[in-house]
């Protein structure tokens, strides 16, 4: 500790006064002759112990008091070691990286890496020169920054301690890339470097950087030891059977220490509450999995996601991990049968209807309702989610009316063809209002059929949940090998084609019409000119057009996007927006789908910095939301980050950084300023004086009365 | 009714003890003269002259006419009897501010008492309270009782060698020496913490006997006004010192104060003598009002007297 004017501390004999004044006293008491001395006696034994305590502590507090006056007006100083480069201290101009992914909230002695570096973000800009023009940025690119060279240290200072921490995992070469650009942009003639502050964590470092030959850089490494850390890096949900009366979750957890860590519990919780549990023993450095069933009577459906969630740990960022919980689509459908038989097997609908009573219960709550063509008109549409023409020939111009309300509020309408259908007729009819693309005519082959591959199914561009109704090996050869006989031409006019056949015929076509949507199944839904019903991937394709009809995608959302993904939204046509919850409550406005393409390709969500569950709502005509409760998405932190390994060091290796971290001496100094510290310390000491002085026993002994009276 | 009585500075104007302690009853009788006080026996006893002093309203104004010369009723309990004043010497009654020491304001109150007493035919004696108890004059009604009495109290000296424990002990000889059925005045400072004290003025309490105790304490006793670094001495405690901040202390030694007047308060409830602390700054004459008063309280009690500037 040093002083500005040294000559002041002569002013510390001051604190010899109260002592000689004490001592002094003590010297030279008044006699007194007092016949009540034997009772004062008795009262100098009892308060003897407590007077002396005081009138010590009263000395020593004066004492003290005079001393801190002289140290505060000597101007007291020190010099404090920082843990920054001393090259720092030079005349330069430098860009100071500071590392913000998700590993630097690693937790050591109560404090994360982070906020360590803020430290030393703070004690670099106290240690560069005030001529030294400095920038600051961060490795993710996220908040707040100085990108240019600034010599404002107050707005350093201030952004830097607004800075935060992110969820997002980032490229070293990204952020020294940038902090090469600012110096560039610098003055000539100043030494340039680059100070980025960093744990070392081996994730988000490529094997070298290179940096302009005069930049120099110092990496000031904060994680200095071993990270030690379990994270929950992967949640998905299984597929169940429809009986099944479980919800399967496989939770996948890596262990990113040195040692054999047996028996993780792994949790997972929905609203706050423990559904199941499971244990997963894990070798150093890998990463396990571990599949939990939760009972379906567990849930609630007001749950839209589930928790996998492990033991507190010094990065509990990666201790919990989200995942939309799939809950079961709710679809009521309405068959009509346009071709009624009394032989049931030759009925219209007959195998349509029974792959769908077979579908009841998987992951399905599906109910089905069955009229026939001309009964339409009678048929509660208001009840449905799902309308199916099954091969009707002809429809009165009253249904198509109620159709198409039908489709606009939000319905689904799936249409087949068959031999009674006329194009022409369904072109008139339904054309404009319902129809996705006009029916040029029907190709027919006769017995033969549609000619060789023509006839064949194809995947190629097929929408994702009809690629993935053909995820399983066996129903993906079924439908492959399915073949086709007769079908619709159709011009899509635009509308969007879901499957085509090999030939390059489409086969499903979907038209957006308000908040609902048209499906045209241009082949018949019986095995009159396919025979895809009398093969396996008729079940989940069947399943696959029903969901896509109600709206619902694949009927159990399962979406996952990485913290600062972007997310595909799906508004309706006739939707006022979107609005998306994120897990903080926070609700973001998605404007209304302005054009057609917009309806198409839905709108791009991308504000997604916060792990957890979001919620999506549509706004309807009257500005009241409505849950999309299958658009519910998760969003999960990075899983390279809870893979802490330090950076090896490879002094051999150009651009090593950890070679870079060890070169330069941590031992910069900068000079503080005490005497606001001792000017404190000065009233603290006058306020202890005065309540050791008359003024507390006074007070204490005015109080004791006052209770007495 | 306000009663101007003098106060300690002019009594210490006035030249012997004999003219102080007149000084003084006259004081008491003007008090008396405009109380309420009726007396608390209404048994006839006998006549007595009439003599300056007498409540009025008891002369007899049959006898007057019969015998022409006034005649005073007086009832059973202010027939003749022996009384016993106990002073205490000790040299911690040597002590006091102003022109009276305590021994000084004891010793006229005493021979005030001895006036009053004498004046009404009771039979009055003297001991001082010392090393041990001494009596000085024997409880008689002789002609020259009062001045036997005056002289004894005029020569009344501390007893250097009597310590705080003795006071204890001399009142416990008292006790022994004490007719039964008398009434005994003590007149102290009281100054002794122990629990002997309260004891032996119990037991100086038992025998048919009444016993009123006077404490004289000096103001500074009373109220303890130092402050600063003392050496604090005392002629009881020879060799014994207390250095200390004064005011450090004065709210423990108050408390002490406090604590002994109540022993003795309590011990004077339960055995039922008369306890009066005064401070030597008031008149003597409105000491002994009060216990008069505090005698006869069917009577009321005296006017407060006003101490004359």
């Amino acid at each position: 500790m040093g002083f500005a004017t040294p000559a002041l501390l002569a002013g510390l004999a001051g604190a010899l006064i109260p002592l000689v004044v004490h001592l002094l006293r003590m010297r030279r008491p008044r006699p007194t002759s007092f016949p009540g001395l034997v009772l004062l006696l008795g009262a100098q034994r009892r308060h003897a112990r407590r007077r002396r305590l005081r009138d010590l502590l009263l000395l020593v507090v004066r004492m003290a008091l005079v001393a801190a006056v002289a140290l505060t007006l000597a101007g007291p100083h020190c010099s404090q070691p920082v843990r920054v480069p001393e090259t720092a201290g030079r005349d330069q101009a430098a860009v100071i990286l500071v590392d913000d992914t998700l590993s630097m909230r690693y937790r050591r002695g109560g404090r994360t890496l982070f906020a360590i570096a803020l430290d030393r973000v703070r004690a670099l800009l106290d240690v560069l020169p005030a001529t030294a023009p400095v920038g600051l940025v961060t490795l993710t690119d996220m908040g707040r920054q100085v990108p240019e060279l600034s010599l404002d240290r107050d707005r350093l200072r201030r952004i830097a301690a607004g800075l935060r921490p992110t969820w997002r995992a980032a490229l070293a070469t990204d952020g020294l890339e940038r902090a090469q650009v600012l110096l560039r942009e610098g003055p000539a003639g100043k030494p340039r470097a680059v100070y980025f502050i960093t744990d070392l964590t081996r994730a988000g470092f490529p094997a070298g950087v290179t940096l302009d030959p005069d930049v120099t850089l110092e990496v000031i490494d904060v994680g200095r030891q071993a990270l030690p850390n379990l994270g929950v890096v992967d949640v998905q949900r299984l597929p169940t059977g429809g009986a099944s009366k479980h919800r399967a979750f496989q939770v996948r957890v890596r262990n990113a220490t040195d040692r054999l860590v047996e028996g993780v519990e792994v949790d997972l919780r929905a609203g706050g509450k423990v559904l199941a549990e499971g244990r997963v023993d894990l070798a150093p450095h890998t990463a396990g999995e571990v599949t939990i069933k939760v009972p379906l009577k567990s849930l609630s459906d007001s749950q839209r996601f589930v928790v996998a969630a492990i033991a507190g740990d010094s990065l509990g960022a990666d201790d919990t991990r989200v995942v939309a919980r799939g809950r079961s689509a709710r679809v009521r459908v309405l068959l009509v049968d346009g071709d009624p038989r009394e032989t049931r097997h030759d009925d219209e609908i007959f195998y349509l209807e029974a792959a769908l009573r077979a579908l009841v219960g998987d992951r399905l709550r599906l109910s089905v309702q069955v009229v026939a063509g001309g009964d339409l008109q009678s048929a509660p549409l208001d009840a449905q989610d799902v309308v199916i023409l099954a091969h009707v020939a002809t429809l009165q111009r009253a249904v198509v009316r109620s159709l198409t309300k039908f489709v606009r509020r939000g319905g689904g309408l799936l249409v087949t063809l068959g031999s009674q259908v006329s194009p022409g007729y369904y072109n008139q009819v339904l054309g404009s209002a319902l129809l996705p693309g006009r029916l040029r005519s029907i190709r027919a082959g006769g017995i033969s059929g549609v000619s060789g591959r023509d006839g064949r199914f194809s995947l190629a561009g097929a929408s994702s949940a009809l690629a993935r109704a053909a995820a399983d090996p066996a129903t993906r050869k079924a439908l492959l090998t399915s073949r086709v006989h007769s079908h619709g031409l159709v011009d899509p006019q635009g509308h969007q084609v879901l499957l085509r056949l090999l030939g390059g015929a489409p086969l499903l076509v979907e038209r957006r019409i308000g908040r609902g949507r048209v499906l045209l199944w241009t082949t018949s839904i019986d095995r009159d000119w396919t025979d895809l019903p009398l093969r396996p991937a008729y079940l989940p394709m069947v399943r696959a057009l029903v969901l896509r009809a109600s709206g619902q995608g694949d009927g159990a959302s399962t979406r996952q996007v990485q913290v600062g993904g972007a997310v595909t939204l799906s508004p309706a046509a006739g939707d006022r927006g979107l609005v998306v919850r994120d897990p903080g409550g926070r609700l973001h406005r998605l404007g209304p789908a302005t054009s057609g393409a917009a309806a198409k390709t839905g709108v791009i969500f991308n504000q997604t910095d916060l792990p957890g569950g979001y919620q999506v709502f549509s706004v309807g005509p009257a500005g009241d939301l409505v849950e999309q409760v299958a658009a519910a998405f998760a969003v999960v932190p990075p899983a390279s980050e809870s893979d802490l390994r330090r950076l090896a060091k490879a002094p051999d290796q150009p651009g090593n950084l950890a070679a870079a971290a060890g070169r330069g001496r941590l031992t910069a100094t900068i000079r503080r300023d005490l005497a606001v510290y001792f000017a404190l310390l000065c009233l603290l000491l006058l306020l202890a004086e005065s309540l050791l002085a008359a003024r507390f026993g006074q007070w204490r002994h005015r109080l004791r009365t006052s209770r007495r009276e | 009714m306000t009663v101007e009585l003098l106060p300690p500075d002019e009594i210490a104007r006035l030249e012997g003890l004999s003219v102080r302690a007149r000084a003084v009853t006259e004081g008491v009788f003007s008090g008396m003269h405009r109380s309420v006080h009726r007396g608390a026996s209404r048994d006839f006893s006998d006549h007595k002259e009439y003599s300056p002093g007498d409540d009025i309203r008891n002369l007899d104004w049959k006898a007057y006419a019969r015998f022409d010369r006034p005649l005073i009723r007086r009832y059973e309990s202010e027939t003749e009897r022996g009384a016993l004043i106990l002073l205490d010497v000790s040299p911690s009654m040597d002590f006091g501010e102003g022109a009276l020491t305590k021994l000084d304001f004891a010793r006229v109150t005493a021979a005030a008492l001895a006036f009053i007493l004498l004046g009404q035919r009771d039979r009055v004696g003297l001991a001082l309270l010392g090393v041990a108890c001494r009596s000085a004059v024997p409880i008689r009604a002789r002609g020259d009782q009062l001045a036997a009495l005056l002289a004894s109290l005029d020569q009344a000296r501390p007893d250097t060698g009597a310590s705080p424990a003795a006071l204890a002990e001399s009142l416990a000889e008292a006790a022994d020496q004490a007719p039964r059925r008398s009434l005994v005045i003590v007149l102290s400072d009281l100054l002794d913490p122990r629990p002997e004290l309260p004891g032996a003025l119990r037991r100086l309490a038992t025998a048919g006997r009444e016993v009123v105790v006077f404490q004289l304490l000096s103001p500074s006793e009373e109220r303890f006004p130092y402050d600063g670094h003392r050496k604090f001495l005392s002629d009881e405690l020879p060799g014994v010192e207390l250095t200390v901040d004064a005011r450090a202390v004065r709210r423990g030694y108050l408390e002490a104060l406090a604590s002994l007047r109540a022993d003795v308060s309590r011990a004077a409830t339960e055995t039922g003598f008369t306890f009066l602390s005064r401070a030597t700054s008031e008149a003597p004459a409105g000491l002994i009002l009060d216990w008069i008063g505090m005698r006869h309280p069917g009577g009321g009690r005296a006017p407060r007297p006003r101490v004359r500037s």
